[in-house]
């Protein structure tokens, strides 16, 4: 759970730098360099953007090491499906995956995880290396309320969760209807954990009672609604779409509204993989120096401490806030937290 | 000038018994062949959903206990009733609305002299290559609270708004505008090839043009009709989109509103989709024997027959230009409206309402996006070279079963059952299935375009078998006959007579198929492996990363190059027939 104390973490892990730094930017070993070559090329299941972050990562690591990264762009489901389907067949093509957190447990489930924490991460925050190995976090992302500009200024805005009772914002806030941590269920489970049992269950009711606009589709799709002047305040939608919209003179903006919902993206090693290798030293230059400045260059707040954020705002350290992590732990719509949360979800909202 | 068979005498049916039939049927070999060919097609796939909808499934994503759970579930919420009723009003209307516009569109198009009847064919070569992804949400935005439509209402001194898209309506309205092109084309097949001769006996018998349509025109079209409105019906009973992108902001609740978040859930819940998909084949089963016992009747509306034939159009006063109107309207809602939408929302950095200040930030950004990205050559040819393999396969087959089952052959029965099945197979549960087929199969098929080419072979047969099925019942039998008679055996007949009669059929046929197979994301992702990327992927890779804005400008970049694609591969045809074929 999430308070100042990650900040701290983080903030202290960023001062740290100095005296790690060697260490952070170790190569990795001659023998895995070498038996990474020896296999040739590695197989990425992603769904991050390919040409901001995919091909410029797998052009860089081909070009330091001479190995070809394979990627095919996936959503969780087929992710999953893919890999459970190859494993079966005892013709496992994919090497890594990466995930907004939804995927980890199911594979984990289907022993299709090779526990492994590259070198690269020893100082990243502890967040982004679970003791578990079964993924390493790349980035995390902030979930927040955002409000059109045009139709609501700042003075009036909601400051904090309270604040989104007022019966002025009935009718006028939109969520997406994403059923897992990044979306409604989320908030409750955010709540929940910040007020306790008793005081989030009496706040969730009263806010159910606000009629929130269930809109289909994920954040993206919401931000737009509220973009347009279709709905005025949006929930549970990420601070740097805003800062991206808000760049191209769109009337939006996001709201400290703390804690923060912080979800993590994550990758995770293919068990039986073919190129267990190369996929190895693939992460360690995706936690390098190196491959946090291409996250960092396409909008994402990297969790590498060396790597800023390219706007400083969205970042917990540099932006100051609280947040609610929301790892990929609990992101699993077949276990508990996530199915009361989703429960309270369906009965409320 | 001919006596235009209503042909009631001549029956159809082979007069032996089927049984004596089966062993006298020179054709017996080739229908057998296609049995087993469209058996080992359509039923992995099939038995596939119905095992998903029986079965749990484990962690492992195999097969586990056997469980009846997936249908209580469709029967849970309580409310399966209104549930029903709406997935019932939904389909229905749906259907109305594409066969009223297309089939119309299509009798004008093909039967008179109205004005503008060209763009009818280019709208439809337009609007089939653009994909849904980009489609329905353009359409939110135009009906949307803050669309133009609304925007208008306002300015003309309205309040609130005109028209609420997030209703039965606005769903009924953005599924059969999507279905218009295909009612469209499958109608103008029909017309084209009809015998304009008893329209012409009609207006010469005095007859008004509404009293032709009503006892001439539209009877004939009937069987086309029929098989049109049965395929929209059943596609949208089963579409989960537009009732969940559109329905869930009325609260409304349709039979397959769940479906769309069971296989998006992680792990998806195939099951759930798949015993909703064997549920509705039951009722479908009984809306096909409806539809067998038309056709049954199937030499009544045969009216190519050996005699001189040649379609004129109908000659129209100034009703032509209100039947120009109507095209123009068409041409409206099923592509301009949307074109420029996806238009707008392309060229304003953020999605933002159509206003006069607006226009000073346009910016042709998101297109320079788009263009300056290299990857897209491999994409394009992979695309091309599935989607055309994918219409090639399915046409050759297709055309013969289309004949044999219209010429009611031996095993017409099991060849009709099994085209028809693939309609019922939801694409996630085909994906699936052809991924477990190629992870098995001897020869290495996992993660190459083979795999891809054979899914859609599998979901376009339905599609295809229209096209060919109608032609060929149009086809009398006396031109087939005297093929026999002089001599020709039954393939040479099938090559020299049947194929060329039925080429308008078929080549309309490819490029429906060809053009929604390149735009198709669902199959498409699944079964592309890292060296096999078609552009669905990159489409969805925008979708879930980008700003809607630059899916905008890909899928209008893309619609744009398979327009082109499609227009000049029409144009060849043309010119090799010597003009005979109008798409």
């Amino acid at each position: 759970m999430q308070t100042r104390r990650n900040i701290l973490k983080l903030a202290g892990a960023a001062l740290a730098i100095s005296a790690v730094g060697a260490f952070a930017h170790a190569e990795p070993s001659a023998e895995l360099i070498e038996a990474a070559k020896a296999e040739g090329e590695v197989v990425w299941y992603t769904g991050l953007i390919v040409n901001q972050v995919v091909r410029p990562l797998a052009d860089g690591f081909a070009e330091k090491y001479g190995i070809e990264v394979k990627y095919a762009t996936t959503s969780d489901a087929d992710t999953l499906l893919k890999i459970t389907s190859q494993a079966r067949a005892g013709k496992i093509e994919a090497d890594l995956f990466d995930t907004p957190g939804t995927a980890i447990a199911p594979m984990e489930a289907a022993g299709l995880i090779e526990p492994f924490v590259p070198d690269a991460l020893a100082n990243y925050d502890p967040m982004f290396r679970p003791e578990s190995k079964l993924y390493d976090g790349i980035y995390t992302l902030f979930l927040t309320t955002t409000h059109n500009t045009d139709l609501v200024s700042a003075e009036d805005a909601p400051k904090t969760y309270e604040d989104l009772l007022d019966p002025k914002w009935k009718g006028q806030m939109v969520w997406s209807d994403t059923r897992g941590v990044s979306g409604p269920p989320g908030f409750i489970g955010n709540i929940l954990k910040t007020m306790g049992e008793e005081k989030g269950m009496d706040y969730l009711r009263k806010l159910s009672a606000q009629d929130i606009i269930r809109e289909p589709g994920n954040q993206r799709v919401t931000i737009d609604k509220v973009i347009t002047g279709q709905h005025q305040i949006g929930l549970m939608t990420y601070n740097h779409h805003a800062v991206i919209s808000q760049g191209k003179g769109a009337p939006i903006a996001w709201i400290k509204m703390e804690p923060l919902v912080a979800n993590l993206g994550a990758i995770a090693l293919v068990k039986g993989a073919p190129h267990p290798n190369a996929a190895k030293l693939f992460l360690e230059y995706l936690f390098s120096v190196e491959g946090a400045t291409i996250i960092r260059d396409a909008n994402y707040p990297p969790g590498n401490p060396d790597v800023p954020a390219k706007e400083p705002s969205i970042s917990p350290i540099t932006g100051n806030f609280t947040f609610t992590l929301l790892p990929p732990e609990v992101a699993s719509q077949d276990a508990e937290p996530l199915k009361t949360w989703l429960k309270i979800y369906d009965e409320l909202f | 000038m001919t006596i235009v068979a209503d042909g009631t005498q001549q029956d159809a049916r082979p007069r032996a018994s089927e049984t004596a039939h089966r062993y006298r049927d020179p054709l017996w070999l080739l229908s057998l062949a296609m049995v087993v060919i469209l058996g080992c097609l359509v039923l992995p796939p099939f038995f596939t959903l119905v095992r998903n909808s029986l079965f749990e499934l484990t962690p492992n994503g195999s097969t586990g206990a056997f469980t009846l759970d997936n249908f209580a579930r469709l029967a849970e919420s309580g409310k399966v009733l209104q549930s029903a009723m709406n997935s019932f009003i939904f389909a229905s209307l749906s259907t109305l609305l594409a066969i009223l516009l297309g089939g119309t569109l299509a009798w004008i198009v093909e039967r008179t002299n109205a004005p503008f009847r060209d763009l009818a064919y280019l709208m439809t070569v337009v609007s089939l290559s653009i994909p849904g992804v980009i489609y329905v949400p353009a359409w939110l935005f135009f009906l949307g609270p803050t669309g133009p439509m609304n925007d208008v209402y306002r300015t003309l001194g309205g309040s609130g708004v005109l028209f609420n898209v997030n209703s039965m309506a606005g769903m009924v309205l953005i599924e059969g505008f999507g279905w218009i092109p295909l009612t469209f084309l499958l109608f103008a097949a029909s017309f084209r090839s009809a015998n304009a001769e008893l329209e012409e006996a009609a207006i010469m018998s005095g007859a008004s043009v509404l009293d032709m349509m009503r006892r001439i025109s539209i009877p004939l079209a009937a069987p086309a009709g029929l098989a049109a409105a049965l395929f929209v019906f059943i596609r949208s009973l089963q579409a989960f989109e537009i009732p969940k992108l559109v329905g869930t902001g009325a609260g409304l609740s349709l039979l397959t509103t769940d479906i769309y978040d069971s296989i998006r859930t992680v792990p998806p819940q195939i099951g759930h989709a798949s015993a909703f998909s064997v549920a509705l084949t039951g009722l479908v089963a009984g809306l096909m024997f409806l539809y067998s016992r038309l056709a049954l009747n199937a030499s009544r509306f045969a009216t190519v027959t050996g005699k001189g034939y040649k379609p004129r159009p109908l000659v129209l006063g100034w009703a032509r230009w209100v039947c120009g109107g109507v095209v123009i309207l068409n041409v409206l809602i099923v592509l301009v409206l949307p074109l420029l939408t996806l238009l707008w929302i392309a060229v304003t950095p953020f999605v933002r309402p159509v206003r006069l200040a607006a226009f000073s930030s346009l910016t042709g950004e998101n297109f320079a996006l788009v263009l300056s990205d290299d990857r897209y050559l491999e994409l394009i040819t992979n695309t091309l070279t599935v989607s055309a393999s994918a219409a090639t396969v399915t046409m050759l087959l297709m055309v013969v079963c289309g004949w044999l089952v219209a010429r009611r052959r031996v095993y017409h029965a099991v060849l009709d059952q099994m085209t028809a099945l693939p309609m019922l197979i939801p694409s996630i549960v085909l994906s699936v299935a052809m991924m477990d087929l190629a992870l098995r199969s001897p020869i290495p098929l996992y993660s190459t375009l083979t795999i891809i080419v054979i899914a859609f072979v599998v979901h376009y047969i339905p599609f295809g078998m229209r096209y060919t099925f109608t032609g060929a019942l149009q086809l009398h039998k006396e031109l087939e006959e005297s093929a026999g008679v002089c001599g020709a055996s039954p393939m040479v007949m099938l090559r020299r007579v049947v194929i060329p009669l039925l080429l308008p059929s078929i080549i309309a046929g490819w490029l429906f198929i060809f053009l929604n197979a390149s735009r198709d994301l669902s199959t498409a992702i699944i079964l592309s492996g890292p060296d096999t990327k078609t552009i669905a992927v990159a489409i969805f890779d925008q979708a879930i990363n980008g700003q809607f804005s630059e899916v905008a400008a890909l899928g209008l970049l893309w619609s744009m190059m398979m327009s082109v694609v499609a227009m000049a591969f029409y144009f060849l045809v043309q010119r090799r027939s010597g003009g005979s074929i109008s798409f």
